[in-house]
């Protein structure tokens, strides 16, 4: 039965594995978000110049096109390491061909801002109909967005919180817990500090990657191609509980300073990591 | 002109509290330690520098000198020692990005750190 969330998804205008993935287990669960925005964020100096001659749009696709074309490179690589991933967690999320939007909601707007604190984007945001949000997108949510009335912004994070908040909780949770570990939470402007909706532990998964591969490729096939599932998984899950209320979750008031907040990890850890639990 | 840091209660001073630290190896299991080191930690890992002189909250540096490279060599021992003594592998991940600084740091730490990753994970 088809489902539509009272719910708009913020994607970046290169669609990321993480929105993939949302909005692919969304569909075969039969979810289907009210409204798609698809954010190009005009930043860079070159974007600047660029835009005085062909005007800011076109500079901004330009640029996006270009650096497509540089991340074509190992695109051969990253197709096998998605497959051997995807296959050992049991998942059919495709993540290279075109996503086509308008198979997930017809009501889709583009919009270009320089920055997400812009008076017009916030304008924008204010005049939505549906305030909550999920976020697909990159980049760090300022506080003016989360302030706005009405507005809320589910995430999903993943480490359990307030044990493990910060960068590479996927990585942290391995570490720490010996296990990986979701939180879904509203953001508040703290890192990793809104209140809890839902957090959920897995098994390490049995994924086995040749280590024919440099440990900078796998750590980033691992998060493009295994996070991005877990957190779609625990996504679904909410839905499951909640889809009719999805701006009035009963949550779980964390305390800022309980637990603790890590940082990026250095890769001798990661690649030790690596080795252990996935080759 | 750097601030005269030993008559100022309301700063903190890193070189101070390090070289304390590791004339007293007893006060590194204090918790009130441990919390500091930790939160120490976000300046090395984020900020890529560790300053001489914070607010005594440590939410901001007030002097943008770095500590001396003894002080990063006895708060390195210190980190590492906590690792092992503790697993705790945050602080070995500080440990670790302190010895990707650059300077010279004596072969025996970052054989060490090498041999924690080892371990604890």
């Amino acid at each position: 039965m088809k489902k539509e969330l009272d719910l708009t998804l913020l994607v970046d205008y290169h669609i990321n594995d993480s929105a993939k993935a949302y909005l692919q287990m969304m569909y075969e669960n039969g979810y289907f978000p009210k409204k798609i925005i698809v954010i190009g964020v005009l930043q860079g100096k070159l974007v600047k110049k660029l835009s005085r001659y062909i005007g800011k749009i076109y500079a901004f696709k330009l640029i996006k096109f270009i650096l497509k074309f540089i991340h074509q490179k190992p695109l051969k690589e990253k197709k096998e390491l998605a497959n051997i991933i995807t296959r050992a967690i049991g998942s059919e999320i495709d993540f290279f061909n075109k996503i086509k939007l308008d198979k997930f909601t017809k009501d889709i707007e583009y919009i270009y801002t320089q920055s997400y604190k812009d008076e017009k984007f916030l304008n924008y945001i204010k005049k939505q109909n549906t305030k909550t949000f999920l976020y697909g997108a990159s980049g760090i949510i300022p506080k003016e967005f989360l302030d706005l009335e009405g507005v809320k912004v589910l995430h999903i994070h993943p480490g359990i919180v307030p044990d493990v908040k910060g960068s590479d909780g996927f990585f942290w949770s391995i570490a720490l817990r010996n296990r990986l570990g979701y939180s879904c939470f509203y953001m508040d402007p703290g890192i990793d500090t809104g209140d809890i909706i839902q957090t959920q532990e897995y098994e390490i998964p049995d994924i086995k990657i040749p280590n024919t591969y440099n440990s900078d490729t796998v750590y980033h096939a691992i998060l493009n191609y295994c996070d991005t599932v877990y957190r779609a998984k625990l996504l679904i899950n909410i839905l499951d509980n909640h889809f009719n209320s999805l701006a009035s979750i009963k949550t779980k008031k964390q305390n800022a300073e309980d637990g603790d907040t890590y940082f990026t990890m250095h890769k001798k850890l990661i690649n030790k990591i690596i080795k252990k639990y996935f080759q | 002109m750097r601030p005269d840091v030993r008559s100022d209660t309301n700063i903190f001073d890193s070189e101070d509290f390090i070289f304390s630290l590791s004339n007293s190896p007893q006060d590194i299991k204090l918790e009130k330690n441990i919390k500091i080191l930790n939160r120490l930690c976000k300046k090395i890992d984020v900020q890529k520098k560790l300053c001489r002189v914070y607010k005594k909250d440590l939410s901001s540096s007030i002097d943008d000198t770095p500590v001396s490279q003894k002080t990063l060599v006895l708060l390195l021992s210190i980190y590492l020692n906590i690792a092992q003594r503790d697993k705790n592998i945050k602080f070995l991940n500080t440990a670790l990005k302190i010895l990707d600084t650059g300077d010279k740091f004596p072969d025996f730490l970052h054989m060490k750190a090498d041999d924690l990753v080892e371990k604890l994970i």
